[in-house]
């Protein structure tokens, strides 16, 4: 990266002010004078934090959205690696009844409603108060819908209510932007993963609830892995920006630097999930050297292109790089977000099938976000690949 | 003259315990340094004057809370960030939220020209910028920013990761132009 840290021109005034303050500070001493400023520290809560962003529905449409059980079906076309999950995934906790509607007779034989059925989602629902799925503290209630992993991903649907109401102006009636930080830790069969890179999409149904869709990948050794296996999603803290109606943060009065509101607590959900291998496609070792920009693996899903490179070096012992793809028509993909990640990337398909990918490692990842035409990817590429597909 | 980090300790010690003397050394050797993490936030030679200015005051005033002395950098940048944040606000003009408009692209002068990162956390929101400019420009470890910035690490990652979004989406946009 381009850093200019030690070209910005320092002022020829600098010396004489600090020498001011100096000096001005010496003399107060004199005078004894002290006043205290508390700057204190926080404990370390969380060992990562997810960003979500959450898209704001008009609460009026919220009876309308699907309720926990069907949540995929509400929220996979819009989810930035869309496509069908909704037909291929597990359902963790089967559809809830709303308790205000449901009426005696009405009820199914087991007291549950049919998948896919749109009651208003209330928050007073006939969830059981023992399902492994659904766990609450603080208030905050997550439970965890559906599940699919394509052998790269797993792809989570959870819905969170919180008692306190937030991201909603009463005065104006209007729905607020906000921001959602679930922080803690997440693992797969014992192996802690990345969350916070994770893909993270959310539904604001109302001023209490959220339905949410997650990416989070799968560790390396677990790429392509058959079978089934467990998630395990522990988080301590849930953290939330809200914005007011001109977009700006409402700042947090205790510290401007931290959220608008936080609730800790503790939230521990274990998910199994089989991983579907009958649609992808791996290339491995596809490179013979470890060379920086070298494209070593490349896995293709109905949702996404992943690909693993040799990363370079940015100067200060950081790894640094990106991949720009294209279909056989030029076609750019859209990066996902692997943002705190490097020697990965990972692009949604969209729904469409490339019989191609036109694959360009750039040694400068803001380079391979703002390359937009294969032309200038291969003018800047330090390598490239074009793979063919058999879908 | 030049100090190692043995020199610089010691001198955090003493300054910990009131000496003013050893607290102006120890700013003189991180003034440049401090001026340019204020010049990376207001943009504005007056401004970051007045922030580091106003962060040797208050940092003083303060020193005796110090409990790592290993930390006087970062702990410092902790307050030189506040210093410059408020600056910032103070001055920033209030526009009505119909007159803001995105730049225009201008003619002969390509966005790939002109966007890197040191122009590009202009458009990051506060706190994004901040983590930015501790972890690439201030080049602080994770646990060091969420000391300075007085957040969970988890915050910190988290905020990294969303500000490396929101960079890499205004770079895909090409929406804003910044010189």
């Amino acid at each position: 990266m381009p850093f200019k840290f030690d070209e910005i021109p320092v002022s020829s005034r600098l010396e004489e002010t600090v020498k001011a303050r100096l000096d001005q500070i010496k003399k107060e001493k004199r005078r004894n004078f002290k006043r205290k400023l508390l700057i204190s520290s926080t404990s370390v809560a969380a060992a990562f934090a997810a960003a979500v962003i959450v898209c704001v529905s008009n609460p009026a449409l919220a009876a309308k959205l699907p309720i926990v059980g069907s949540l995929f079906a509400g929220m996979e076309d819009d989810f930035p690696y869309a496509g069908d999950y909704s037909d291929r995934a597990q359902v963790l906790t089967p559809p809830e009844t709303s308790v205000e509607e449901e009426t005696p007779g009405e009820a199914e034989p087991d007291g549950e409603t049919t998948a896919g059925q749109e009651v208003a989602s209330t928050g007073e629902t006939a969830m059981p108060a023992d399902s492994p799925y659904s766990v609450t503290d603080n208030g905050v209630t997550f439970t965890a819908s559906e599940i699919y992993s394509d052998g790269l991903s797993v792809f989570l649907s959870l819905q969170i209510h919180s008692e306190e109401p937030f991201g909603f102006d009463y005065e104006t009636q209007t729905p607020l932007t906000a921001t959602l930080y679930p922080g803690g830790r997440a693992y797969i069969d014992s192996e802690e993963v990345t969350f916070a890179s994770t893909e993270l999409f959310v539904q604001q149904l109302d001023e209490h609830n959220f339905n949410s869709m997650i990416k989070t990948d799968l560790p390396v050794s677990l790429l392509g892995a058959d079978g089934t296996h467990l998630m395990r999603i522990s988080l301590k803290r849930f953290m939330a920006d809200i914005m007011d109606e001109n977009g700006t943060i409402i700042p947090n009065p205790e510290n401007i630097m931290d959220t608008s509101i936080q609730i800790d607590g503790s939230w521990e959900l274990e998910l199994p999930f089989q991983t579907d291998l009958s649609q992808l496609q791996s290339y491995e070792d596809l490179s013979d050297t470890t060379s920086p920009g070298r494209i070593t693996d490349v896995y293709v899903s109905p949702y996404q292109v992943a690909v693993n490179f040799v990363s370079f070096d940015d100067g200060f012992g950081n790894p640094e790089g990106g991949i720009v793809c294209f279909d056989e028509n030029g076609t750019l993909l859209e990066k996902g977000n692997q943002s705190t990640e490097f020697g990965t990337d990972a692009f949604s398909l969209n729904k469409c099938q490339p019989a191609e990918l036109h694959l360009y490692v750039i040694e400068d990842w803001i380079t391979s976000c703002k390359i937009r035409d294969e032309e200038t990817a291969k003018e800047q590429a330090v390598s490239s690949l074009v793979l063919p597909l058999s879908w | 003259m030049e100090l190692n980090e043995k020199d610089l300790l010691s001198l955090v010690k003493r300054a910990v315990r009131g000496n003013a003397e050893a607290y102006g050394t120890l700013i003189t050797h991180y003034q440049t340094y401090l001026y340019r993490v204020a010049f990376l936030y207001v943009k504005n030679e007056d401004l970051a004057l007045d922030a580091v200015s106003e962060c040797i005051l208050q940092a003083f005033q303060s020193v005796r809370t110090l409990k790592k002395p290993e930390y006087f950098k970062t702990w410092l940048t902790k307050i030189l960030i506040h210093c410059a944040i408020d600056l910032f606000r103070q001055t920033l003009p209030v526009a009505p939220m119909d007159t803001v408009q995105v730049a225009a692209p201008q003619p002969n002068i390509s966005a790939e020209e002109k966007w890197d990162l040191y122009d590009a956390i202009d458009v990051l929101p506060e706190r994004y910028r901040t983590v930015i400019i501790l972890k690439y420009f201030s080049d602080m470890t994770i646990s060091e920013i969420a000391y300075a910035m007085n957040i969970p690490e988890g915050s910190v990652k988290a905020y990294l990761s969303r500000a490396r979004g929101e960079l890499r989406h205004c770079l895909k946009e090409d929406y804003l132009y910044a010189i």
